[in-house]
C-alpha cells in the first residue's frame, strides 16, 4: 500500500478516492469491444496511402501524379501544393504535412492517394513520378555539428514549434533559436557559481560520455484517422490521438476552417506515451476535402518505426566533483541531442534535468539541439529525461563508489528540496526527492545483500532517481444530475491511462455517492468542454480540480433546490449517500432523485454544473528505481532479478492505476536499458522497421515490478495529488545500466546495453587492463 | 494486401501440377506465418497461393518398423514440440520447434514451412540436418529423397524442382548413448530470432567418456545450415573434458561464416558460436549419458 509521508487531516473520511479501483473501461478494452482508431468506418469510405521519400535528403524537382489519378479505384491525390503557403511551417512537423521543395529524411511523406480500396491506393503510389535530386546527408549529430557537414536547413525561417514539448513540461525553457549555425537549431546554457573552483574543492572527480539511442514510444495501436468532409462543410474526424483539441486546431488551421466546423472525436486509444498527437490526421482530412468522401488512413508498424516521431538519441557528457564526506562541489554537463529533421526536441529540458535532483553549488550546463537527416523526434514519456538520468545517475554512483559511501546516502546528503533552485533559477515547491530516497532505503531489496550468481555469473545492484516537471494545463468539466439521482460527467480529455476512472472517483467523492452512480463521457470537440492534451502527466492533476469544481457547482444548485423544498437555508444543507437535509432538522430529507425532478420543473431548470481547473503551478514528481541484475559474461545476457519502482504521487486518487503507471514506466525503462534502439544504415534507412528487430521487452524479460507509492501532499493538487504518468520512466534505465556496471566492475556508457555491447565492453576492459572490479573505472 | 488467387487441392499431384504450371507466380501456403506477413507488411505480390492444408499425406508424426521417425511437413511447431515420439527420438527437434515464434505462431507454423522458408536463422531445421534427416520430396515427376542438409542452397533458396513439394522428413534412429541439444542466442527471452543457433548431436562410446561421433550444425551464421565440420572432426574419438569442448567451440567459430547485420556483428556472432557450441555439446553429452 501507499506510504503516506505527509497529508493534512481530512474533515470526513475518504469513501471512493485513494481506494484501488479497476478501470471502468477495462472490460470493454480486454474483450475487444472498445473501438480504437482503425475500427471506425463510414459508407462510401476511401482508403488513403502515403508515398514516402526514398532518400535521406533530396530536392524534389517535380511531382507528376497524373498516371496515379487514372489508376483503378483512385479518387484523389494530395501533395504539399494542396496547402496554402501561409499555413505551412517548414520547421513544424504538424504544419508541414508533405515535403515541399526538399525531403529531409528517408520516409518523409511526399504525397498521399485516396482510393476505393487499400490495395488500389497502395498500387497507385508506384505510379506517382517524383523527380528527386539527391543531396548530401548527415545522420550522426556530432558529425552534423562539424563545420564541413552537409547543412540540412538553409534558413528556411519559421519559429521552432515547441507546442508538443510544452504539453509535457510547465517549466519555462530558455532555449534560443539559432539561425546561422549550421545544423545546431537551438542552444541553451545554465550556470551557477564557479565550476573551476568547485572542482578544485573536490576530493573526487568522475566523468563520462554517455550515449542513449533513438527509441520509439511503441504504443500498441498504430496511428489511425478517419476524416469525413460533409456536404455541410463540416470536417468530422475520428482520430486516435492524445489531444483531440490539438488535432482540431491543427486541421482547422491547415484547411482554413473555423474551429467549430472541425469536429474531432478522440477514439479509444491504444497508448500514446507522448508520440500520438497530430502526425497523421491532416492527411485523411485533406484527402477527404478533395475527394468529398470519407477517407481513412491506418499506419503499418513499419511506417510507425520509420516515420512517426520517436524519442531522441543523445550524447551527454557529465562531470561531478565531491568531497570525501559526500558533499557535491560541482557539476559540468553538455548535452547534444539529435532532433532529426525538425527542431523542437526536449534538448533544453534534458540539459536542465542534469542539475535538477541535487543541490549543485557550482554548475555549468550547456545543450545543443542538432538537425540530422532522420525522422523528426517527438515526445516520449518525460521527454529527454531518461537520457539525462542515464548520464547523471551513473556518474553519481561512480562518485559514491569512489568515496565509499552508500549511493542512497550520498544522494540523500545532496538531494534537492523545497526552496532549492533548479538550473533555470526556479525555486522548488515541496518536492518528494528525499521521501522517495528514504522509501528506497527502507525497501527490503535494498536491505538484502546480493546472493551469489548462478554458474559463477556476477550480480550487481543499481539505484537511481529522476524527476519530471509535468504539465499543469487549464481544463473544464461539466456534471449533470440525472433523473434518478445519478451523475454524468462530460470531459474533453482523452482516456489515455484510465484517467476517466480517477475523474469518476473524484466526482463520486465530492458528490458523496458510490462510484457506480457516476459515469464519465468523453465528448467530441464540439460537445465537450476543453481539456488539455493527455500528456505531461497532467490529465488527472488538472481534471481532478475541474471535476471537483463541477461537482461543487452541482451541489450548490442542488442545495438551493433542497433548501427550497425543506424550507431551510442553503448554507444549512448537509448531504450524503444521495440525500440532502437541513442540519437543523436532520430527520427530514430530500433524495437526489427528488431534487432532479424538482429542478427540471422549477425556475432553476435541469441541473448542470461547470467546473474549471488549473493547478496553480506544476510540482515536479520524483521517482526512484532499484535494480538487481545477473550478467552472463560469456554472452552478455542480463537477467533482472529485482526491480523496484518508487514514486511520490502526492495523493493517489486510484492507487491501482498509480501502481500500473509505475510498473509501466519502469518496464519501458527496461527497454531503454537493454533492448530498444532504432538503427539506421548509412543511407538513412531504418534497419529494424518491425517489432522483431525493434525489440521491446516481453513479459519473460521483466520480473514483477514492485511498485511503491509515496504520498507527500502537494498543496496545488486536489487533496494533494501530484503528476503521476511520467516520472517512473526516468530512473530505471540509469539504475539497470548502473547495476550491470556494478556486476561487471567496469564503467559502461551506452543505452541500450545489448548483449553484444556488454561482451565487447568486457573484452575491451580486459584488453586495456581495466578489469579491476571498479565500476567507477 | 493485394488480391491473389487461392487453391487448396485435396490431392498432392494436383498441388504439384498447379505449382509446376504457374511457376514463380505461385507460392505454397503451409502455416502462412512468414508468407502472409510478407504479403501484408512488405507488399509482396503473390498471384496464386496453393494451400497445403487439405493434403493428408503431409500430416502426422509416426515411427517406422526400422526405428526411423517420419514427421509430416505440415506438422505444426506445437505438434512437433509436444510429440513424445519426437522427444524420445531426437529431443533437439522438439527443442528447435519450441522456439518458432510464440505459442500462437506454433499452432500454425509448420516444420515444412520452417525448412521451406529457407531462412539461415531457422530454429527447427538445423536439428533435422544434425540428425541426418532426409526430406521426402514429391513432384510432377515422382518422388525422391534428399538429405535436409542438401536441401537449402542459400537464403530463401531450396533445391526443389518446379512443382516439387516437401512431403515429410525422415529421421533415422540414433545409435545408443546419443544425446542432442538445440540452443540459440537471442537478445530477449521470447518472440525472437536466432542470432546464433547450434544443433548438436553426440554419440558416446560404451565408456560414456569418449566421443564416438558428433554432429554440430550452425544456424544464423552462414548462408545455409552447415555442419561445423572442423569442430566435428575435433570431437571424434576425444575424451569428454573442458579442453575438448573448448577446442570444438573454437573450431566451430572458425567454421562459421557470419555476416554483420542489425542483429549482431560477424565478430560477436563468431564469439557466440564458440560459447553456444560448448554449451550445446555439454548438454548433449549429459543427455547421452542419461540415455539408455
Amino acid at each position: 500500500m501507499a506510504k503516506v509521508v505527509e497529508r493534512p487531516q481530512e474533515k470526513t473520511a475518504l469513501r471512493v478516492a485513494n481506494k484501488p479501483v479497476s478501470r471502468i473501461d477495462g472490460i470493454e478494452n480486454v474483450t475487444g469491444a472498445a473501438k480504437f482508431g482503425a475500427d471506425f468506418s463510414l459508407p462510401g469510405m476511401l482508403w488513403g496511402a502515403i508515398l514516402r521519400s526514398p532518400h535521406a535528403h533530396a530536392r524534389i524537382r517535380s511531382i507528376d501524379y497524373s498516371k496515379a489519378l487514372e489508376a483503378h479505384g483512385v479518387v484523389t491525390v494530395a501533395t504539399a501544393a494542396d496547402f496554402d503557403d501561409d499555413v505551412v511551417e517548414p520547421t513544424s512537423r504538424p504544419h508541414n504535412v508533405f515535403a515541399g521543395e526538399t525531403a529531409l529524411y528517408l520516409g518523409e511523406a511526399v504525397a498521399a492517394v485516396a482510393a476505393v480500396t487499400m490495395e488500389d491506393a497502395e498500387a497507385a503510389l508506384e505510379l506517382i513520378e517524383v523527380d528527386y535530386e539527391p543531396l548530401p546527408h548527415v545522420l550522426d549529430p556530432l558529425r552534423a555539428m562539424e563545420p564541413d557537414s552537409p547543412v540540412i536547413r538553409h534558413g528556411d525561417g519559421g519559429e521552432i514549434d515547441r507546442t508538443e514539448m510544452s504539453f509535457h513540461s510547465s517549466v519555462a525553457s530558455s532555449a534560443e533559436d539559432l539561425e546561422e549555425s549550421g545544423n545546431v537549431s537551438s542552444q541553451v546554457q545554465f550556470g551557477r557559481g564557479d565550476v573551476e573552483e568547485g572542482f578544485a574543492e573536490a576530493d573526487v572527480i568522475k566523468e563520462g560520455r554517455f550515449t542513449a539511442a533513438m527509441v520509439h514510444q511503441t504504443y500498441l495501436e498504430p496511428h489511425a484517422a478517419l476524416a469525413h468532409f460533409t456536404p455541410a462543410g463540416d470536417m468530422r474526424m475520428w482520430v486516435t490521438s492524445q489531444g483531440q483539441f490539438y488535432v482540431r486546431d491543427t486541421v482547422a488551421r491547415l484547411l482554413k476552417l473555423p474551429a467549430h466546423k472541425v469536429i474531432v472525436q478522440g477514439t479509444a486509444i491504444g497508448g500514446g506515451f507522448g508520440g500520438k498527437m497530430t502526425l497523421l490526421a491532416p492527411i485523411p482530412a485533406i484527402l477527404s476535402k478533395k475527394a468529398r468522401k470519407p477517407v481513412k488512413v491506418v499506419w503499418s508498424r513499419s511506417e510507425e518505426l520509420v516515420a512517426a516521431n520517436p524519442a531522441p538519441g543523445s550524447v551527454i557528457d557529465v562531470k561531478i566533483g565531491a568531497k570525501r564526506d559526500g558533499t557535491i562541489t560541482a557539476l559540468q554537463g553538455r548535452v547534444v541531442m539529435d532532433t532529426g529533421a525538425y527542431p523542437g526536441s526536449p534538448m533544453s529540458t534534458a540539459t536542465m534535468l542534469l542539475g535538477s535532483c541535487y543541490v549543485f553549488p557550482n554548475m555549468e550546463l550547456e545543450g545543443f539541439e542538432v538537425l540530422t537527416n532522420k525522422v523528426s523526434v517527438g515526445a516520449y514519456r518525460a521527454p529527454g529525461a531518461p537520457n539525462s538520468a542515464h548520464a547523471i545517475e551513473n556518474v553519481m554512483n561512480w562518485v559514491a563508489h569512489e568515496i565509499g559511501m552508500d549511493p542512497i546516502d550520498f544522494r540523500l546528503k545532496n538531494a534537492i528540496g523545497e526552496g532549492d533552485r533548479w538550473p533555470n533559477g526556479q525555486p522548488l515547491p515541496n518536492v518528494g526527492a528525499v521521501e522517495v530516497l528514504e522509501a528506497m532505503k527502507d525497501h527490503p531489496v535494498w536491505g538484502t545483500p546480493l546472493a551469489q550468481g548462478s554458474n559463477g555469473n556476477p550480480r550487481g545492484r543499481g539505484a537511481a532517481i529522476g524527476c519530471w516537471s509535468g504539465g499543469a494545463g487549464g481544463s473544464a468539466a461539466t456534471i449533470k444530475l440525472e433523473a434518478d439521482g445519478s451523475f454524468s460527467v462530460l470531459v474533453g480529455t482523452i482516456n489515455l491511462t484510465g484517467n476517466t476512472t480517477s475523474i469518476a472517483q473524484v466526482a463520486a467523492e465530492e458528490l458523496r455517492v458510490p462510484l457506480e452512480y457516476v459515469s464519465v463521457h468523453q465528448g467530441d470537440t464540439n460537445e465537450a468542454p476543453f481539456g488539455p492534451v493527455a500528456g505531461g502527466s497532467q490529465v488527472t492533476y488538472t481534471m481532478s480540480l475541474s471535476a471537483a469544481a463541477a461537482a461543487q457547482d452541482v451541489l450548490r444548485q442542488m442545495k438551493s433546490v433542497a433548501a427550497q423544498r425543506l424550507g431551510a437555508d442553503p448554507d444549512d444543507i448537509e448531504f450524503d449517500e444521495g440525500k440532502m437535509w437541513a442540519q437543523s432538522d436532520p430527520d427530514r430529507y430530500v433524495t437526489y432523485r427528488r431534487i432532479s425532478d424538482e429542478a427540471v420543473g422549477s425556475a432553476n431548470g435541469p441541473i448542470i454544473g461547470t467546473g474549471h481547473g488549473k493547478p496553480a503551478r506544476g510540482n515536479p514528481g520524483f521517482a526512484g528505481t532499484i535494480a538487481d541484475v545477473e550478467v552472463d559474461t560469456e554472452t552478455g545476457l542480463v537477467t533482472i532479478l529485482n526491480l523496484v519502482g518508487v514514486q511520490d504521487a502526492g495523493f493517489a486518487i486510484n492507487p491501482l492505476s498509480v501502481k500500473g503507471q509505475i510498473q509501466g514506466g519502469t518496464i519501458q525503462g527496461v527497454g531503454y536499458a537493454l533492448l530498444e534502439e532504432i538503427v539506421y544504415d548509412e543511407d538513412g534507412r531504418v534497419q529494424n522497421a518491425g517489432l522483431l528487430d525493434y525489440r521491446l521487452p516481453t513479459a519473460a524479460d521483466v520480473p514483477d515490478v514492485d511498485a511503491v507509492i509515496v504520498e507527500k501532499h502537494n498543496p496545488y493538487g486536489w487533496k494533494g495529488t501530484r503528476i503521476v504518468g511520467e516520472p517512473s520512466i526516468v530512473p530505471p534505465g540509469a539504475a539497470i545500466t548502473s547495476a550491470i556496471s556494478d556486476a561487471l566492475g567496469i564503467p559502461l556508457h551506452n543505452m541500450p546495453l545489448t548483449p553484444e555491447r556488454i561482451v565487447m565492453a568486457l573484452r575491451d576492459a580486459k584488453a586495456n587492463g581495466r578489469s579491476n572490479g571498479n565500476p567507477a573505472g | 494486401m493485394r488480391r491473389f488467387d487461392y487453391a487448396a487441392p485435396t490431392q498432392v499431384f494436383e498441388a504439384c501440377a498447379l505449382l509446376a504450371d504457374r511457376g514463380d507466380e505461385a507460392r505454397v501456403l503451409a502455416g502462412g506465418t512468414d508468407l502472409i506477413v510478407q504479403m501484408r507488411e512488405r507488399d509482396r505480390r503473390v498471384p496464386l497461393i496453393v494451400s497445403l492444408r487439405n493434403l493428408a499425406e503431409l500430416k502426422g508424426i509416426s515411427q517406422s518398423a526400422d526405428g526411423s521417425l517420419t514427421i509430416g511437413a505440415m506438422a505444426t511447431g506445437n505438434e512437433v514440440h509436444h510429440s513424445a515420439l519426437v522427444q524420445n527420438h531426437a529431443f533437439f527437434i522438439s527443442e528447435g520447434a519450441e522456439l518458432l515464434g510464440s505459442i500462437q505462431i506454433r499452432n500454425r507454423g509448420t516444420l515444412g514451412g520452417n525448412v521451406g522458408n529457407a531462412a539461415p536463422s531457422a530454429d527447427a531445421a538445423p536439428p533435422l540436418v544434425a540428425a541426418n534427416a532426409t526430406a521426402s520430396l514429391v513432384g510432377t515427376k515422382g518422388k525422391r529423397d534428399v538429405p535436409v542438409g542438401d536441401l537449402m542452397t542459400g537464403p530463401g533458396q531450396l533445391a526443389l524442382e518446379p512443382g516439387e513439394l516437401i512431403q515429410s522428413f525422415t529421421v533415422p534412429a540414433a545409435p545408443a548413448h546419443t544425446g542432442t541439444r538445440y540452443v540459440r542466442h537471442v537478445p530477449r527471452r521470447e518472440m525472437d530470432i536466432a542470432v546464433v543457433g547450434i544443433a548438436a548431436q553426440v554419440t558416446l562410446e560404451d565408456d560414456l567418456a569418449t566421443i564416438k561421433d558428433a554432429s554440430v550444425v550452425l544456424s544464423a551464421v552462414a548462408p545455409t545450415w552447415p555442419h561445423a565440420t572442423t569442430a566435428e572432426q575435433a570431437l571424434r574419438g576425444q575424451s569428454v573434458n573442458d579442453t575438448t569442448l573448448a577446442n570444438a567451440g573454437e573450431a566451430a567459430a572458425a567454421d562459421s561464416r557470419p555476416i554483420s547485420d542489425v542483429r549482431a556483428s560477424a565478430e560477436y556472432r563468431r564469439m557466440m558460436v564458440d560459447v553456444y557450441t560448448r554449451r550445446a555439446l555439454a548438454t548433449a553429452i549429459e543427455r547421452a549419458r542419461a540415455a539408455v
